[in-house]
Parts: C-alpha cells; structure tokens; sequence
C-alpha cells in the first residue's frame, strides 16, 4: 500500500514538474512560432514589399473588380500588397500576379507567380517594366504579338490600383495626354479597339501652330484632338467624317462644347485636312473602278467602323461606296464597298488588312470578293462571307457587312 | 571505467546505431539528406543527454514499479521542449524532420540507455554516456547521410557537388537504399572492431529492458529465479 502511493505520488510530481517545465517554454517560443507562421503565408507579400513588418488583410468595398484577391496594409505604414488572378482565357490556368505599392502610390516590385499562357510576354523581364509606376500606368504598353495575356495583366494591375484607391489613401497617379486620349477613344470608338480591347489611336505626328496634339485611330474611324483652354488640356473628338461627337475637359469629364467654340473651330480645320486626305484616296481608288464617275463625298450620321462614304453618280447609274474598317485578327480589315441604293453589292475590294499570311489572302483573293458581289449588303451570304477556321477575319467581313448596311440606310434616310 | 571511455565508448565500440543496431527506425528515414540526419542526431542527442541526468538524479526516487512510465514522461518532456525550440528558432528544420522529431519519445536508443545506464549509474557518468551515445548517434546518422546523399543525389548539406551530380544512384535515396547503406556501414564497422563488440552479453537478450518478461530466458536463469 506505501509503495503503491509513493508510486502514485512520485510520478504525479514528476508530470506535474515536467508540465510546469513546457508551460513555461511554452510561454517563451509561442508568440514566436505564430510570428513565424503569419511571416510565412506572407512571404510573397514580403517579396514584393521587402520593407514591411507585418501584414493586415484590408477589407475590400462591394463591387471591387473581380480580379483583386486581397489586398494587405503593412502595419508599419511602408505600402501595399496586392494579390490579383486574372486570365486572357486563352491559358490552362489563371495567371497570379503579387503587386507591392509603397505609400507614394507607386509600384515597388511586382511577381508573376503563375503564368500559364499560350505565349510568353516576358514572364521575368514584362512585370519589371511596371516598377516605379503609379495608378496612370503611363508609358506602360502591351507586349506585341501578346497582346491578349499582357493586356491582361495591364488590366489586373490596373485593376489593383483601383481596389487600393477604394480603400487606401493613395493619391491617383497623373494620366499623359496619350492615355487620357486612348481612354476617351476606347470609350467612344469602340470599333477603332483590337480584339484584345484595346484601343488603336496614336497621335498623327504632325506639329500644329492652333492646337496641342490631334490623334487618329488606325482605322480613320475616329480623331481626338488636343487642345490648350487657359492652364488645362481638352480633348475634343470628331467621328469618321469629322463631326464633333463630344468634348473632355483635363479630369476627364464631358464638357459644355460652348465654352470651348474656338478651339473646336481650330480643331475642326484640322480634322477637316484629315478627312479630306482620306477620301481623296478613296476617290483615286474608285475613279480607277468607275472611270469618267463623278465622285463626291459625304457625311453621314453613323458611329461605326465606317470610315469614309462617297456617292458615284456613272452613266449606268448611281452608287454609293462606303468603306469599313472593323478589326480582324491581326488589325482593321478595310472593305470598300460600292453599293446600289437597294444595297445590292457592285463591287467589293478588300482595301488593306493585317491578317496573318493565309488568312490575309484568302479574304483579299479577287475569287472572294466575286462572290460577295451581286449579294446584298442588308443580308450577307453566310456562305460566301465565312472563311472558313478563320474566325476572327470572318467575324470583321460581317461587320463590315451590318456597317456598311447601317451606313446605306443613313443615306437613303437623309436622302 | 574511467569518464572518458564512457563517453568514447558510445563513438564506435557501442556505437547505438551501428553496434547496438537501435533506432534503426529515423536512421533509415532522415539519412536521406546530410542536414536532416544531423539535426536529427542532434536532436536525439540532446534529448539524450538531458533524460540521462534527469533520470540518474531520480534514480533512487523513482519506485521500480513506475520507472518506464516515468521514464517516458520526462523523456516525452525534453523531446516536446526540443520540438518547440526547434519550431520557434529552426522551423526549417522542424518542418525538415517533421513527425520523427516527435517519434524521439519512442527511440529505444534513449529509453534503453536510460534502462540500461542511467537508472545504475550517477549524474556525471550518466551525462557522459547520454553525450556519447548522442554523438555517437549523430555520427552515424552523418556517415548515412553523407553515403546517400553524395551519391544518391549528387550534392552535400544541398548544395551541389560538380561532375557528381549527373551520375547519381538514385536509389541511394530511397528506402531499399537505405537499407543497403545500412548493412554495409554495420559489415564495416563490425570488421574495424573485429566482432568483438557484438559478442558482449549486454547487448544479446540479456541487455534487454524486456528481458525479464520475454521468455527468453534460459532454463538455468529461470531455475536461478526460483
């Protein structure tokens, strides 16, 4: 009985100094373990904000873009991380971008941590590109020839700043004249945009005594001029035939056209020069077709991928050309078509396209050009019009086709 | 026995792993890397050398009737503040050894020579044997290691060995590997000491902490009892 209690009592006193002992190292490592845990879910967040000590998760508004998965605030006040997944849904998998923003607003390094994509933009050399940015992202472009997965990428981190914007304070990075034009276009002419959505205009190159810039969308479907009004830049822009559409002031915002009548007036000459460069190609072109016609052109009221119209009044009757450009592939496919005022296809002649090689010139061939002609415009012959595993050419034919009707109709209403 | 056969003993001519053939279980399973088998050898080592003292000094407290319980409980003790320490300080390393640095509680090198050594001998011989039998633990863990990983995967504590590393024996690392590395080491070890070593009774049947209950005994020993 004595020997079973100090049996009882020997090893009870020896689990209890053995719990008191872990109790004990228990307090000391605890705090430290769990520093090291949250340090290591963190670790690429560290490795795009180096400097930060410790990371909290912030709390995104509803409606924050897709895109944005977290977004985390080093709580010594050093930045921002930014974890974002996006897809230009031609990959196996989402590409994962980490984005760290110092407290200025602009990026400090930025990690592709998976990139699954078809073709490679330059996983290790096209993020670097960013470093140092803010949320203008100016002089930041796509990477031809990849244009899908990098703008893909653009957008997410686009997108990152405006989930930061919403939840932290970070002031808006100032937008170059060339941006804020290629966001007006791309909303306004969404016909001058490439397949990837981005919009195709650039500034003409030309220096002007009267106006600060004026850029034309590679399809000629659009024109944005710059223009100085007192300390600040509008922009104002023009449609295909050189009609004012509408008026921005420097934030962006559409403005009252009335206060800015002079520079309208200065910006519409210009446009005018323009416009009237570009039909007088097109003149060339049709007298080619239709020798002796008298050839004029016109304006009508339609936004479109129509870049230019002309009547051609011949001995044998009266047409109506009209040229459209909608993106195929590779670029804007430009159709010229020269239609009766019933829409019955005349002519039709691929101007100029862009497409990759075999595609190119199969929609150029004079053997698919005789088959749209005698068809309507109003109702394009699928058959004659696909190409066929060539989507994206086919898909452009067809909007040239619904333009080029939309087009007609406006005339024979003004008419 | 003077103290420094006591420790060196445990180097080569009792060596645990080698000699004794014990903990044969996390030295087939961490000698797969010259990093793991070394923090593993330290690791046990430590916990080794602590339950050594602790025990000794408890020896003449401890009642027999509780001694393996109580035994394990302080050997479950260091091995859980190894484990901690190693969590806080090293996590590689304890992510590295993973569930074998907990297993250090039923390494029957360490039960065994708390069996064996430390509940019949004092303080200080106890730790020098607990150091020995650790390093002697660590050593061969390190020689196993260093085997199979040089020439399994062509690179040491890591890094990589230039001109190695394309002609690898792959199994080497893998567990038939292992074992073959094993014998071997035990054949050469047991031809530098000549065979003596395994001849001693204290490491046959009679050594064992179960020797007792096992029916393994001999007629003559059982008569003996009576």
């Amino acid at each position: 009985m004595k020997d079973s209690l100090k049996s009882i009592v020997v090893l009870t006193v020896i689990c209890l100094v053995v719990s008191a002992v872990l109790a004990g190292i228990n307090q000391v490592t605890a705090p430290i373990i769990a520093e090291n845990q949250s340090s290591k879910a963190n670790e690429s967040l560290y490795a795009v904000l180096p400097d930060a000590e410790n990371f909290e998760e912030l709390a995104l508004p509803e409606g924050s873009p897709e895109t944005v998965t977290g977004v985390y605030r080093d709580t010594a006040g050093s930045g921002y991380a930014i974890t974002l997944e996006t897809s230009s849904q031609y990959s196996s998998s989402n590409m994962l971008i980490t984005m760290g923003v110092g407290a200025d607003g602009k990026i400090v390094n930025i990690a592709l941590t998976n990139y699954a994509e078809s073709k490679d933009f330059g996983t290790e050399t096209y993020p670097q590109t960013y470093i140092g940015a803010d949320s203008a992202l100016s002089g930041i472009d796509t990477v031809a020839g990849v244009t899908y997965s990098s703008a893909a990428f653009k957008n997410a981190v686009a997108d990152g700043f405006t989930a930061l914007m919403s939840v932290a304070d970070i002031a808006a990075g100032e937008k170059t004249e060339d941006q804020i034009v290629s966001e007006i276009g791309t909303k306004l002419f969404p016909y001058a945009c490439n397949n990837a959505g981005v919009c195709q205009i650039s500034a003409t190159g030309e220096t002007y005594s009267d106006i600060k810039n004026l850029y034309a969308a590679e399809n000629k479907t659009g024109y944005i001029a710059a223009a100085e009004f007192g300390e600040e830049t509008i922009y104002i822009a023009f449609d295909a035939f050189g009609t004012v559409i509408s008026t921005y002031n420097s934030e962006e915002e559409e403005a009252d056209a009335s206060s800015y009548s002079a520079e309208i007036e200065k910006a519409s000459a210009e446009v005018a020069a323009l416009v009237s460069e570009k039909n007088d190609k097109t003149v060339t072109r049709l007298e080619k077709m239709f020798e002796g016609a008298e050839i004029t052109p016109i304006t009508l009221n339609v936004q479109s991928s129509v870049s230019s119209a002309h009547t051609v009044i011949t001995p044998d009757g009266n047409y109506v050309a009209v040229t459209a450009a909608p993106y195929g592939y590779g670029g804007p496919v430009e159709i010229l078509f020269v239609l009766t005022e019933q829409g019955d296809i005349v002519r039709f002649k691929v101007v100029s396209q862009k497409e990759t090689e075999y595609f190119g010139e199969a929609v150029a061939e004079s053997g698919y050009a005789s088959k749209q002609e005698g068809t309507s415009v109003n109702a394009a012959d699928e058959e004659a019009v696909t190409i066929a595993g060539c989507t994206f050419t086919t898909n452009a034919v067809k909007a040239a086709y619904a333009d080029a009707a939309e087009a007609l109709e406006a005339y024979n209403l003004f008419e | 026995m003077n103290k420094l056969s006591i420790m060196l003993k445990g180097l080569i001519k009792e060596n645990p792993v080698f000699v004794l053939v014990l903990g044969t279980c996390p030295t087939l399973a961490v000698t797969d890397s010259v990093s793991r088998a070394l923090g593993m050898g330290l690791s046990a080592a430590a916990v080794l050398i602590c339950s050594n003292i602790v025990i000794s000094a408890l020896r003449n407290i401890i009642p027999d009737k509780v001694r393996i319980p109580s035994y394990i409980v302080v050997i479950a003790g260091f091995v859980t503040v190894i484990q901690m320490l190693l969590h806080a300080y090293l996590p590689s390393l304890y992510e590295a050894l993973g569930t074998y640095l907990a297993l250090i509680v039923v390494n029957c090198i360490i039960l065994g020579r708390a069996e064996m050594f430390a509940s019949k001998h004092n303080v200080v011989d106890s730790a020098l044997d607990g150091l020995g039998m650790g390093l002697g633990f660590t050593l061969a863990l390190f020689m196993m290691g260093t085997v199979r990983e040089v020439f399994g995967a062509g690179s040491f504590f890591g890094y990589e060995i230039p001109g190695l590393s394309h002609y690898t024996v792959s199994i080497l690392t893998q567990a038939p590997g292992g074992f073959m590395v094993f014998g071997i080491l035990i054949a050469v070890v047991n031809k530098i000491t000549k065979g003596k070593a395994l001849k001693k009774k204290e490491f046959g049947c009679a050594g064992c902490p179960s020797y007792a209950v096992c029916g393994k005994k001999t007629e003559t020993e059982k008569e003996a009892d009576r």
